[in-house]
């Protein structure tokens, strides 16, 4: 194996490793070659307003769900929790009568109150700073959170299932509390 | 020995080749039941000719792989053979592997004829390859060199197509199977010799010069021929898609044991394409549908209002009913019969348990609520010997009090709170 391909390898392991990586620090065309024969695709995100270009290494086509009889595909789920407060910020970010371009905690947390007249403290903040971020769903923004690389590059079948529940979250009685803020 | 065509007994196949490979002995094992010199397997003329024929019957009756009865193989067979030969070849051919059960069970009387049964029928001396595709085209070479032959009888070529036919359909089956189980290494080795285009052309040229000898005589012979061979072209293309699809795919269905089988033959490249789609793919957070939905259903939780009761409506009914006080009083007099007191322990001893219990709960009830009777207990209990065992009662009387007032003032009740 040549020092070339080494690099190749080992950008490919990094980009396996974290789910992205910064554009620019990728030999692209050859990593795409070696993600395209696992079955991977190399799809590039950001961009705009000087944010970097990244690297999301995703599904060629659907992502496939989890499958617990033969064949057997284990994946590592987004905990319930974590599920819950993607939703609610998803929603937040998502919203069109609220045009955001970041959530902080402070929304999120209000949003669940509205919904569920109860705090989401424990799970939330939690989620929101430290599951969210590493999965690449939510990324820092300013003094909240904007949609991470790997939303960014969700597939059509999560995309349609996200705004489903963001639909749903929409049309609760208590959602418009959260578009006064 | 009849073929399937009605004509007459066709030549016994023999074998020319001492297989020393151990991969030759082991299709020689299975083929052996159909050579007589095989010496562990010695068996007459007749009994070649039957087993041959049990292999063909079964290939005949399931075109798709399907299980056959064996009722069904026997009632076929019968005329020609006697039933405990027919039972006998049978069980030859399960324990050589040729014909299988159909679910591996105790008393499993449905069977179906396996890849190396097939084969056996075309036993013939120039097939080099007992194993996947090129057998199929020594056959078809066969075939076509009969059908090409100046004296070639519509019959003879006949019995060709229908011994094709009948390879293809437990190839076909086979492949299914082989498909349908992800038998992954069995796809690779069935793969290796797959060309569905070689076999189509040459199917073709078979027909081509069999309807151009042949015009009108073996046109339901080739169409037969045409149902298996599309059946096993389908079953191919099945095989190759599933080998077609990327690796990262392919990963998925490859099961853990299956994994190993891999690992012995795959190539570093292949190994690492593999490997990538099973153990690193993984890593990735992936944002379950299923609880996804779950989340929602959970923060839109909205809890039903609380049912509000009904204002109460006047039941004509419900209302007529007896009052309670009203069946105590009744039974008071019942126990009373008439009478202004009644001593109750000689009806406790006697009625049968819960009774008396229940009857000294309503009694007290009722002298609570209603002054006009009373209840007294003299202090003494009473037992009375019934056998084997022994009642036990409280002395207990009832009274009626016919002036509840001048009662209390009998007693001095009234009297004493006056003062």
């Amino acid at each position: 194996m040549t020092s070339r391909d080494d690099t190749v390898a080992l950008s490919l392991a990094r980009l396996r490793q974290s789910g992205w990586l910064p554009a620019g620090t990728l030999p692209l065309a050859q990593a795409e070659d070696r993600a395209a024969q696992a079955g991977r695709q190399v799809a590039l995100v950001g961009g705009e307003d000087g944010t970097p270009t990244l690297a999301v290494l995703t599904w060629r086509g659907a992502e496939p769900a989890e499958s617990t009889s033969p064949p057997r595909l284990a994946r590592r789920a987004l905990s319930r929790k974590a599920t819950k407060t993607l939703v609610v910020a998803y929603a937040l970010l998502a919203d069109p009568q609220a045009s955001r371009t970041d959530v902080t905690q402070a929304w999120v947390l209000d949003a669940i109150r509205l919904l569920t007249s109860r705090d989401g403290e424990s799970w939330a903040i939690p989620a929101l700073r430290q599951e969210l971020p590493q999965a690449g769903l939510l990324a820092p923004h300013n003094e909240g959170w904007a949609p991470g690389p790997v939303m960014q590059a969700w597939d059509l079948p999560t995309r349609e299932v996200m705004a489903h529940a963001a639909r749903q979250l929409w049309e609760h009685p208590t959602w418009s509390g959260t578009r006064r803020g | 020995m009849t073929s399937d065509s009605g004509s007459g007994p066709a030549p016994l196949p023999r074998s020319r080749y001492p297989f020393q490979s151990g991969r030759a002995a082991h299709a020689a094992a299975v083929l052996g039941i159909t050579l007589k010199e095989a010496s562990a397997l010695d068996c007459s003329d007749t009994e070649i000719a039957a087993t041959i024929d049990l292999c063909r019957v079964l290939a005949d009756l399931s075109p798709r792989g399907e299980a056959v009865p064996t009722r069904k193989l026997f009632e076929r067979l019968e005329g020609h053979y006697a039933r405990p030969l027919l039972e006998s070849r049978l069980r030859a051919l399960m324990g050589a592997g040729s014909v299988e059960k159909d679910r591996d069970v105790l008393n499993e009387q449905d069977v179906r004829l396996t890849l190396p049964g097939a084969l056996s029928l075309v036993l013939v001396p120039w097939i080099s390859s007992m194993f996947g595709q090129r057998a199929l085209l020594e056959l078809l070479s066969r075939a076509q060199a009969r059908a090409q032959a100046p004296d070639a009888t519509a019959d003879d070529v006949r019995a060709d197509l229908a011994e094709l036919r009948r390879v293809l359909s437990t190839f076909a089956s086979q492949l299914r199977r082989i498909v349908d189980d992800r038998k992954t290494a069995e796809m690779i080795e069935y793969a290796r010799d797959c060309d569905d285009r070689e076999v189509v052309n040459r199917i073709a040229g078979l027909r081509e010069t069999v309807a151009k000898s042949f015009p009108s005589e073996l046109a339901d012979d080739l169409d037969r021929l045409s149902i298996a061979c599309d059946w096993y072209i389908a079953q191919q293309q099945r095989l190759l898609k599933l080998l077609s699809t990327t690796p990262g795919t392919r990963g998925h269905w490859v099961r853990g044991d299956e994994v190993h089988e891999v690992m012995r033959s795959a190539t570093p490249a292949r190994l690492a394409a593999l490997w990538g789609g099973i153990a690193f793919d993984e890593a990735p957070v992936w944002v379950s549908p299923e609880r996804v939905l779950t989340a929602v259903s959970e923060l839109t939780f909205r809890p039903a209002d609380a049912p509000v009761p009904e204002a109460g409506v006047h039941d004509a009914e419900t209302a007529s009913t007896v009052d309670p006080l009203e069946e105590l009083r009744m039974l008071a007099e019942h126990l009373l019969d008439g009478a202004d007191e009644r001593d109750l322990t000689e009806e406790f001893l006697v009625r049968p348990w819960p009774f008396p219990a229940v009857i000294l709960a309503d009694l007290t009830v009722l002298a609570g609520l209603d002054a006009s009777y009373a209840l007294s207990y003299p202090g003494h209990l009473a037992l009375r010997e019934t056998g084997t065992s022994t009642r036990v009662a409280t002395a207990v009387i009832l009274r009626r009090v016919s002036d509840p007032v001048q009662d209390l003032v009998a007693d001095g009740a009234l009297t004493d709170g006056g003062q």
